[in-house]
């Protein structure tokens, strides 16, 4: 009994021990990093003082914690959740977003040798400003190969050995002979590069020289595709050379560049075949990309061929992102399409990197390799490490750019954003390309400001400028944001067959959350419709006219986080009655149904009312 | 024409066709991309023959880029007048929806 006793004893002192620290966790503790909106009056007071202000005018007691950037604070208060904070700060005026500041678990950085010298994925510092932050992403997705990236480009090398994992098998859409330069006729299934090299032959060919026009002088090979991919998916942490932005992203590469560039039909075939649209006389693409890597541009304002391709492209759900251009010069073609995420260039200290063309197109600025001021014989201090073929003409071995080359241009910004936008999708499969692309502006680091260097568009001399919301885009590149930005709630509707007048439809909600409530209404319309449940996750609707109609869902998560989805319904006349054939109806009602099954992610928009 | 007239002339040609060698590089054809309002079949004779006769100009079908839009080259050079005329008249056909020209682009 004795000894019955001491271990009741104990365990009653071991019982009083752990209600010590459960006593201590029911009171919570909140960090949360808010982004204040640019009109904000907050921001004419003291950053230390805006997160007291701002806790005064909801009701808590807060102070500021830190500044991760000159655009945010962390507040902490106690005695309300994270999330709750979050959820109630969202709802301000004047906030851009608000997002609990979560612990994350200490990470192996990758093991590819070449990581330390990929400055521009690192985290942003004082001496890497425009840094992308994607180290930072990776805690929250690793990616995956359920999203495929489409790299419109000169091909890439299958071998490489930090490639050939990531690598689909693509398609070669170089049409002419001499452009392709691949011994192949035609368009065919060998998406590989053989080399963009212009040699004395190519140079003394009159065909060549005509199609090339402009300066035609000897070059080797750039294997530029075979660089982008890299960017966006080099292999990590497989103890060989890179890693890519993109995580698990897949590469699905697109062969449209040879001697001297490629042809506008050449591209446009290619970034149509690649997000799965139809190409006379081509298979179907059995891989379609979500995301379409242009990493090319000529001078020109959007053609009619390149504005209807980027619709029809955007209508099945893939984002375009483009380079702006190296030319210190308005924004290139197809970077300036109405659709397209344009991409200007800028420094590791985030101005107007020189080279980079600008204007109001630009949609996002990234990191796009620069020198720092280097004088002849010195180390180019910020450029991009790639993966590269060695053959100076054809293919040799594989290997990396070196770590002091000058390995820069818009184009290597361009997949950052890409793999950015893959990562996403990889947190949030349900985001559309508008919601990707507007997600990967909000997430935005604002342009910081040398005062040394005047603002675009006026520039220096060798065409450097402080960036402007309407010369570089929204702001510099923040994967690890735009990523957190990814996991707040999207809302969609599926449709369940074409509507028709008095004949009730049913209305899906989908969501990347688990909601706890919907909210169905009516937008607009020839005359008021009627809702079965319209606050049900499923409801039917009946309209009792024909035109067109929107109806908004809005969803609510656990944590007050609310959003909303738009889908815009076309409703038939009733059929006339007395007609014959109505046998066939039922069989046409199905192919109906399954033809508007559709889901209509229409842009989200954020609910904070 | 007198014999030293002729000899003029023959000396001008002469001194002149490797002068007009000498600007550069021979004619190449103009590359478009028409977007027909329907479905098309691009590389069909009777699209190639209803596009010479509205231009009057030679096409060649080069390649399709959708159902309704496909890549030409109009025999006849970037900046002749032929050419810009043929450009007018495909613009001004109805069942062209689009006419641009097909120009090259770059890596960056």
């Amino acid at each position: 009994m004795k000894t019955v006793l001491t271990l009741c004893t104990a365990l009653l002192g071991l019982g009083a021990l752990l209600a010590g620290p459960a006593a201590a966790e029911e009171a919570p503790e909140a960090r949360v990093i808010v982004k204040l909106k640019a009109g904000s009056p907050l921001k004419q007071i003291q950053a230390a003082s805006r997160m007291k202000s701002l806790g005064e005018r909801i009701g808590i007691t807060a102070k500021m914690l830190g500044q991760p950037s000159p655009e945010l604070q962390v507040m902490r208060a106690s005695g309300i959740s994270s999330e709750a904070l979050a959820s109630r700060l969202s709802r301000e005026y004047d906030v851009e977003y608000a997002v609990p500041d979560r612990i994350k678990r200490i990470k192996a950085l990758p093991n590819d040798p070449l990581f330390s010298h990929q400055w521009y994925l690192q985290a942003a510092s004082p001496t890497q400003l425009a840094a992308t932050n994607a180290q930072a992403a990776w805690d929250i997705t690793s990616g995956t190969s359920n999203v495929v990236v489409a790299v419109v480009d000169t091909g890439v090398r299958f071998e490489h050995e930090d490639l050939a994992a990531k690598l689909l098998p693509g398609y070669d859409f170089v049409l002419d002979d001499l452009n392709s330069g691949d011994g192949q006729p035609g368009r065919d299934t060998d998406a590989s590069d053989p080399g963009d090299y212009l040699s004395t032959s190519d140079v003394a060919n009159a065909t060549l020289r005509a199609m090339c026009g402009g300066s035609f002088a000897t070059h080797n090979s750039s294997w530029h595709g075979t660089q982008v991919a890299g960017i966006v998916a080099a292999e990590a942490n497989n103890s060989r050379g890179i890693a890519g932005i993109g995580g698990a992203t897949r590469i699905l590469p697109i062969r449209a560049l040879g001697k001297c560039g490629g042809y506008d039909s050449d591209i446009i075939a290619g970034m149509r075949w690649a997000a799965g649209l139809a190409v006379p006389g081509l298979p179907a693409n059995p891989n379609p990309a979500r995301i379409i890597n242009l990493s090319l541009a000529g001078e020109g304002t959007c053609s009619s061929a390149y504005a209807s391709a980027v619709a029809e492209i955007r209508a099945v759900g893939a984002l375009i992102v483009a380079a702006a251009g190296n030319e210190t010069s308005p924004v290139e073609e197809p970077a300036n399409c109405a659709g397209v995420l344009g991409v200007a260039g800028i420094r590791h200290m985030g101005t107007k990197v020189g080279y980079s063309s600008y204007g109001p197109e630009v949609g996002i600025s990234a990191p796009a390799g620069n020198c720092v001021n280097i004088l002849t014989g010195q180390p180019c201090l910020f450029p991009f490490v790639n993966t590269i073929n060695l053959g100076l003409n054809g293919p040799l071995g594989n290997g990396y750019t070196g770590v002091n080359d000058v390995t820069i241009g818009t184009s290597f910004a361009v997949p950052l954003v890409s793999g950015t936008a893959a990562l996403m999708l990889a947190a949030n499969p349900l985001l559309g390309e508008s919601e990707l692309m507007a997600r990967i502006k909000r997430a935005a680091t604002a342009f910081p400001v040398d005062p040394s260097l005047p603002t675009c568009p006026a520039v220096t001399a060798d065409g450097q400028c402080n960036c402007t919301t309407t010369t570089c885009g929204a702001g510099m590149l923040d994967t690890a944001a735009a990523v957190a930005l990814a996991l707040e709630p999207t809302a969609g509707i599926t449709v369940s067959a074409a509507p028709v007048v008095n004949t009730a439809i049913t209305l899906t909600a989908a969501s990347n959350v688990s909601p706890v409530s919907w909210q169905w209404i009516q937008i607009s319309g020839p005359a008021t419709g009627s809702f079965g449940s319209p606050a049900a996750a499923s409801t039917t609707f009946t309209a009792t006219s024909a035109g067109s109609y929107t109806i908004r869902l809005t969803i609510t998560d656990a944590i007050g986080r609310t959003t909303s989805a738009d889908a815009n319904l076309t409703v038939a006349s009733a059929p006339s009655s007395g007609g014959g054939g109505g046998g066939g109806g039922a069989t046409d009602l199905a192919s109906l149904t399954g033809i508007l099954a559709l889901a209509l992610f229409a842009a989200n928009r954020r609910n904070r009312a | 024409m007198t014999k030293t007239g002729w000899l003029a002339l023959v000396a001008a040609v002469l001194l002149g066709a490797p002068a007009c060698a000498g600007t550069g590089q021979p004619p190449h054809p103009l590359q478009v991309i028409i977007g027909f309002a329907d479905p098309t079949d691009g590389a069909a004779p009777a699209t190639l023959a209803a596009l010479k006769k509205t231009s009057g100009a030679r096409v060649n079908f080069v390649s399709s880029i959708s159902e309704r839009s496909h890549a030409y080259r109009l025999l006849c050079a970037a900046g002749d007048p032929a050419c810009s005329k043929a450009i007018a008249a495909l613009r001004a056909d109805p069942s062209i929806r689009q006419l641009d020209l097909d120009q090259k682009k770059d890596l960056r």
